[in-house]
């Protein structure tokens, strides 16, 4: 149920039927390990998509899983190049094919990665919503990109530029909202996901950014990473990317959305612009430049 | 099926999973023998024993301690982030657990922990460890000596004992049977090493008795794998055989780098 607030423009996605949702830690086999039972069913596959058996929103919208690989220990980051084409495939297909669905205003592909990030379980994995009303973040930026010329177009990222590659910056953001935070930015203007932008390239990027990650913290990072898109039309003044928010400030501390954060949506970063350029920067420009 | 397969199918509970690839891409992971533990002799051991062997693996050390020889990351061993980066950044063979007494307990849970995981890991331990069975389950190898405690702590105590320092540190059984160089350490690693490639089939193993090394048997400079003891479920271990020979055997079986 799709619940609004009385003093807010926002909404909030009430449903009590998530509250039994399996966990890694129950005990028996993983369900997102091919097998007799499993979600995933039996395969042979790369990458497999199913529906959530617990999605967040009752009535119209959509909630799909994404599993990488049928190897438990298969992350995102450290997929192969010929299997994170199969990744690419699915979710470009998965996204086009959710927003074409009635009863879905905005598509939103995701991962939370590490437990205390929300991933329930351990298994890699990406999630596709299809929200059935705006998400409130998008429709904030909607309002700024309707209101004049692309910011992003606009941003020659000086001094926040980490990484180029054809097509693709890589950027921290001036005003972040988590430490590290980054931004993959494709150059060419376009509202959502599509053939021309999302390339299996974007994708390389996106493992890159994530083992620049994990290589800055030394362990694997808690991180979600989502696609920020405009599904609603073929014609829109927003220009889509992909955030990465880590949940890490270095030295084993972690950030957490806290008072300020929950209470007035008001982000508090620790970490600076410049810092995220200086020490993700080269491990990013080295992962990247991999083959 | 290839790479670009896409394909729809049935759950037996009506819902439909779509697949794409057929998971025949290779694993992009490098395949590497963990030790956990990155002291720098402990390392530079198993480095020199790997040496010997045809197909030797890749060595990543994770300790907390040093940290100056590890070769990938660095971390708490007992950190599950840690562990989780290492399985994804690679193709784990084994991965050998050696510790001191006081570590006893949280290193045998990130055993426990790891082993259900599915990653193939030796413990190597003096012996069963008392006040262990509450969390040592009956599915790890003890890779132990019964007449050499000198396993106790291989990562601190046989250097100590080597170079004669600390001694006020080091177990007093050790002190008593000292482990006689760190060469033996290296056996002990690689002759693990190849009872969790030998035993592999089996995902786990079952505490019992088990391989013995028995420096006297060795040429030197040559590791030699001196099976006295059956191990539940790898019974198939060739008895006396240098552990070049084993690990030649089980790369030629299709098993190896």
């Amino acid at each position: 149920m799709i619940a609004r607030e009385s003093v807010a423009p926002e909404w909030v996605s009430v449903g009590e039927n998530r509250q039994v949702r399996p966990l890694s830690s129950d005990s028996g086999p993983c369900l997102f390990c091919p097998g007799p039972g499993a979600e995933v069913g039996e395969g042979p596959f790369s990458v497999a998509v199913f529906p959530n058996r617990f999605p967040p929103f009752s009535g119209p919208g959509a909630a799909e899983v994404v599993v990488y690989s049928p190897r438990h220990d298969d992350d995102l980051g450290y997929l192969a190049p010929r299997h994170s084409e199969s990744l690419h495939r699915a979710l470009l297909q998965r996204s086009d094919a959710l927003r074409e669905r009635r009863g879905v205003e905005q598509v939103f592909v995701f991962e939370n990665r590490g437990p205390r990030v929300g991933a329930s379980m351990a298994h890699p994995h990406g999630q596709i919503y299809g929200y059935p009303v705006m998400a409130p973040r998008l429709t904030r930026e909607l309002s700024r990109f309707e209101a004049g010329a692309c910011p992003l177009c606009g941003d020659d990222a000086e001094g926040r530029l980490l990484f180029a590659v054809p097509g693709w910056r890589v950027l921290a953001p001036p005003a972040p909202r988590m430490p590290y935070e980054l931004w993959l930015v494709p150059d060419v203007h376009r509202a959502r996901l599509d053939p021309e932008t999302f390339t299996p390239a974007a994708v390389r990027l996106l493992q890159a950014a994530i083992r620049a990650l994990d290589s800055r913290f030394q362990h694997r990072t808690e991180l979600t990473w989502g696609v920020y898109q405009d599904t609603r039309e073929d014609v829109s003044a927003y220009h889509w990317r992909i955030d990465i928010l880590p949940y890490e400030r270095g030295g084993g501390r972690f950030k957490y959305l806290a008072g300020s954060e929950l209470q007035m949506d008001a982000f508090l970063c620790d970490v600076a612009p410049c810092t995220t350029v200086a020490e993700v920067g080269p491990l990013l420009r080295a992962e990247g430049s991999r083959p | 099926m290839n790479a670009r397969a896409h394909r729809r199918v049935a759950r037996a509970d009506g819902q439909v999973v779509e697949y794409f690839g057929d998971g025949a891409e290779p694993d992009a992971r490098a395949s590497v023998l963990v030790v956990a533990g990155d002291d720098e002799e402990v390392v530079d051991a198993v480095r020199r024993i790997l040496c010997d062997l045809p197909a030797g693996l890749p060595v990543v050390a994770v300790g907390s301690r040093s940290g100056s020889v590890n070769l990938d990351l660095r971390g708490d061993p007992l950190d599950p982030d840690v562990w989780a980066l290492v399985r994804a950044r690679h193709h784990v063979d084994a991965c050998l657990l050696v510790n001191t007494d006081e570590e006893a307990p949280p290193n045998l849970r990130a055993a426990r922990r790891t082993a259900r995981e599915g990653t193939p890991m030796v413990v190597g331990w003096p012996e069963r460890p008392s006040g262990a069975a509450d969390v040592f389950p009956e599915d790890l190898l003890i890779l132990a000596h019964p007449g050499r405690p000198g396993l106790i702590g291989l990562s601190d105590a046989a250097t100590w004992i080597e170079r004669r320092e600390h001694l006020d540190r080091v177990p007093p059984r050790a002190r008593r049977r000292p482990f006689a160089h760190v060469d033996d350490v290296a056996r002990a690693y690689a002759a693990a090493l190849v009872a969790a490639r030998a035993s592999r089939a089996s995902g786990m193993w079952t505490v019992g008795p088990c391989p013995i090394w028995d420096p006297s048997d060795a040429p030197p400079g040559r590791g030699f794998f001196h099976p006295r003891a059956t191990i539940p479920g790898s019974e198939a271990l060739p008895a006396g055989r240098s552990v070049s020979a084993l690990w030649g055997s089980i790369c030629q079986e299709g098993d190896g780098t």
